[in-house]
């Protein structure tokens, strides 16, 4: 030991970096013990990760049910469907919206109907002896005029007497046509009005309008003319019994004569497969017998018949009738001209008709709306945001109380010798880990809810089309949105922590 | 009354911290209160130091100061050689790691770990290996006699016990110096007692400064020297057998209090 008054150099070095590991395990073994009072920031993640993913769900579900829906639909109808198609004069409109859902679904993301869309496309230029590109762009503008007057035709009332007046369909795209600057002057004023796709393809639609309403009527024409040479072929495939109506004629014919139908079908250009034939005819078989029993059903001296069987005060309508036709009542009322396995089947074909067009109803507003952001329309983003707006400030409020509470705590690890940058991390760190099992509890809260609430609306179809890679995607997305949320949330509080002043450990209380 | 006499006092002895004319003043609105209103003091290598005062004549100021915890309005502060003034923040953090170890009145211990994660916490800050850490921090334990209660929690401890577990973890790094801010406060007197034995132990066997906050007159028999604040000025600075030596023949009751 010197009595030496020169001060010795010694090397104070920056302190040293905790590693990530390091962080971590001193922010595990803290969380473990502070588990209950972290449940509030805890609780505030699982409400607004429960939220999106109930909302993100939820749109995944319905649009899944949706297509599944959709697809059921378009088999159930394939006969009547395809029967207009092949013998019917289309109207303008009819051929638009025709076109429109082959573009739709050669756009689409599913080969199963990027195929089929394709092969409609292909059936409708070999109809019309047109070129395939050439009938692929008319599509894609048919799909344009559809979501164009789609779209103006839900606009708010208000906005729609702005742009458009009280016309609808083609008569408010000529319209706009005729009056485009001061339709673009209102879209430039009413920036709530939210125009499908970009402004400019608009414009370019629209320019390209006149040239293509054109070339539509060319294709009208052509379709309409094969239609009558069809109509023909098949009159003479029918062989005199002209006065029975089509859809009596094919289920009821010789199956070489329906297949000659076919074949002449085939050489007009229209796709008609000897399986399609089956299936029409089995699906025009039953629809007959469905039209049979109605008629039977509305017959005066039949209804006052159920009526006195079933007691009615006020007589019934047959679609009334319908929801008890298996009834012992019924099916000996019937008994002469309908068998009880008629019934049983027809009362089947109404269950499944009337569920269909149940959920059909209920799925319009989802098909209707226009998503802006993950299938989300606009509403729900808002809703989206200012939840999470909330959750934030609860959050923020959470971890800012958590830290009041560990003043001391922090200061003295200040004296201990953290460094600004640990308390910081280690503060995320913690949010971040509320977060994550926040988020998990979150997720499955709001899938639990959207599940719940669809398998009610939805029943079965649920089920059937259960869309499960979305799901785990969205599931994913939320958690991410959870984690996130919390470390921002955390950033303030976090930050004024590592700033403490670490004589606060010195204070007495 | 016996005056200190510094040159002969410092004879063979190192100084470890030098605080030149210290002043800190604080801002209540637009009146300044000086807390500390020019402190020049040096404590030696190995010596037990007390600072006694009352309350609100800049004790604790004059603790952040030595403690590397608060920078002085003016004046300078050396502790080990070093210039707090010229340390960035990292580098006071390395310097309250390594070089300072400090109990606090209220134990300050870090209520979910266990006391052997309680010891360790610095050793974690500094890098220490994990295995290292845990031998240390066991024998730390071991020094302040609650190596069998390693894996207990402080709630689980008695006043006495977290002081020492305290006592334990401002040892983990090996530092220069001790600050104890009224380690006994809170403490009853015969656990203070004991505390006050521990620390006079480790200031004698293991050569730690120790420099002592206190209002307890049982410290006047483990310290070396007193140091008396009020009003942000040391009124009297004394041996501590010449302290004892005026209780004895005055029959007087500590007169800090």
């Amino acid at each position: 030991m010197s009595n030496s008054s020169v001060y010795r150099e010694i090397d104070v070095q920056k302190q040293h970096t905790m590693s990530l590991r390091e962080t971590w395990t001193l922010c595990v073994r803290g969380v473990k013990h502070r588990l209950f009072r972290s449940m509030l920031t805890l609780a505030v993640v699982v409400l607004a990760v429960a939220f999106f993913m109930f909302l993100l769900s939820e749109s995944i579900f319905q649009r899944s049910v949706a297509g599944g829906v959709m697809d059921e639909d378009a088999h159930a109808r394939f006969a009547q469907t395809t029967l207009t198609r092949l013998l019917s004069h289309a109207q303008e409109n009819t051929t638009v919206r025709r076109l429109a859902d082959a573009a739709r679904k050669v756009n689409g993301k599913d080969a199963h109907k990027r195929a089929a869309g394709q092969a409609e496309i292909e059936e409708a230029a070999h109809v019309t002896g047109l070129p395939v590109e050439e009938v692929s762009r008319l599509a894609q503008l048919a799909l344009q005029e559809a979501t164009y007057t789609t779209w103006l035709d839900g606009l708010p009332t208000g906005h729609r007497l702005n742009l458009i007046g009280k016309r609808s369909g083609r008569a408010a795209l000529n319209y706009i046509l005729e009056t485009s600057d001061s339709f673009h002057e209102q879209l430039k004023i009413k920036i709530e009005i939210r125009v499908p796709g970009k402004i400019e393809s608009l414009d370019a639609f629209l320019a390209a309008y006149p040239a293509y309403k054109t070339e539509l009527t060319d294709f009208n024409r052509r379709w309409n003319a094969a239609v009558s040479r069809a109509n023909e072929a098949t009159d003479l495939a029918k062989g005199g019994q002209t006065e029975i109506s089509d859809a009596r004629w094919i289920p009821a014919a010789a199956p070489d004569a329906v297949d000659a139908w076919r074949r002449s079908m085939t050489e007009l250009g229209f796709t008609l497969s000897e399986a399609d034939v089956k299936l029409m005819r089995e699906q025009l078989a039953e629809s007959n017998t469905y039209s049979d029993l109605i008629e039977h059903l509305n017959r005066n001296s039949f209804r006052t018949e159920w009526a006195r069987q079933f007691n009615e005060t006020k007589r019934s309508s047959a679609e009334e009738k319908m929801a008890f036709i298996t009834d012992r009542r019924a099916v000996r009322l019937l008994e002469g001209s309908f068998s009880s396995d008629t019934l049983q089947q027809m009362s089947d074909r109404y269950e499944r008709v009337s569920r269909l067009s149940l959920l059909n109803q209920r799925l319009a507003m989802v098909t209707r709306a226009i998503p802006s952001f993950l299938g989300l329309t606009g509403r729900q983003l808002f809703l989206l945001f200012i939840s999470f707006l909330v959750c934030m400030v609860g959050i923020t409020n959470a971890m800012l109380m958590s830290i009041t509470e560990r003043y001391r705590e922090i200061a003295t690890m200040k004296c201990l010798g953290a460094t600004d940058a640990y308390i910081l991390s280690q503060f995320m760190m913690e949010a971040a880990m509320q977060g994550a099992a926040g988020g998990v509890i979150g997720v499955v809260v709001g899938f639990l809810i959207s599940v719940v609430r669809c398998s009610i609306l939805y029943g079965a179809h649920l089920w059937t089309y259960f869309p499960g890679v979305d799901i785990i995607f969205s599931a994913l997305f939320s958690l991410a949105a959870g984690i996130l949320l919390a470390a921002l949330a955390s950033i303030q509080p976090s930050w004024s922590a590592s700033r403490m002043a670490p004589m606060e450990a010195m204070r007495v209380e | 009354m016996i005056t200190f006499n510094e040159a002969e006092y410092a004879v063979g002895k190192e100084v470890l911290v030098s605080v030149h004319d210290i002043k800190r003043t604080f801002w209540r609105g637009t009146e300044p209160v000086h807390a500390l209103a020019g402190i020049t003091l040096n404590i030696y290598r190995g010596e037990y130091i007390c600072v006694m005062g009352p309350s609100g004549s800049g004790k604790s100021t004059f603790f952040n100061m030595v403690g590397g915890l608060d920078t002085p309005t003016s004046g300078r502060v050396f502790i080990d050689g070093v210039d707090m003034a010229q340390l960035n923040a990292e580098e006071l953090a390395f310097l309250r790691c390594r070089k300072i170890g400090y109990v606090f009145q209220q134990f300050n211990l870090n209520t979910v770990m266990t006391a052997l994660e309680n010891v360790t916490l610095p050793m974690v800050f500094a890098g220490v290996s994990s295995d290292e850490a845990r031998a240390r921090g066991m024998a730390l334990l071991d020094r302040v006699g609650l190596a069998s209660r390693w894996n207990h929690r402080p709630k689980e401890m008695s006043g006495g016990q977290m002081q020492r577990v305290a006592i334990a973890r401002s040892l983990a790094n090996n530092p220069s110096i001790l600050l104890c801010d009224e380690p006994t406060g809170n403490l009853d007197l015969k656990t203070g007692k004991e505390i006050h034995w521990l620390l006079h132990d480790l200031n004698k066997n293991d050569g730690v400064t120790v420099i002592c906050a206190t209002h307890d007159p049982n410290m006047l028999s483990v310290s070396s020297r007193m140091v008396w604040i009020s009003d942000g000025r040391i009124a009297r600075i004394a041996e501590s057998r010449h302290v004892k030596v005026e209780k004895d023949s005055l029959g007087i009751e500590e007169e800090d209090e």
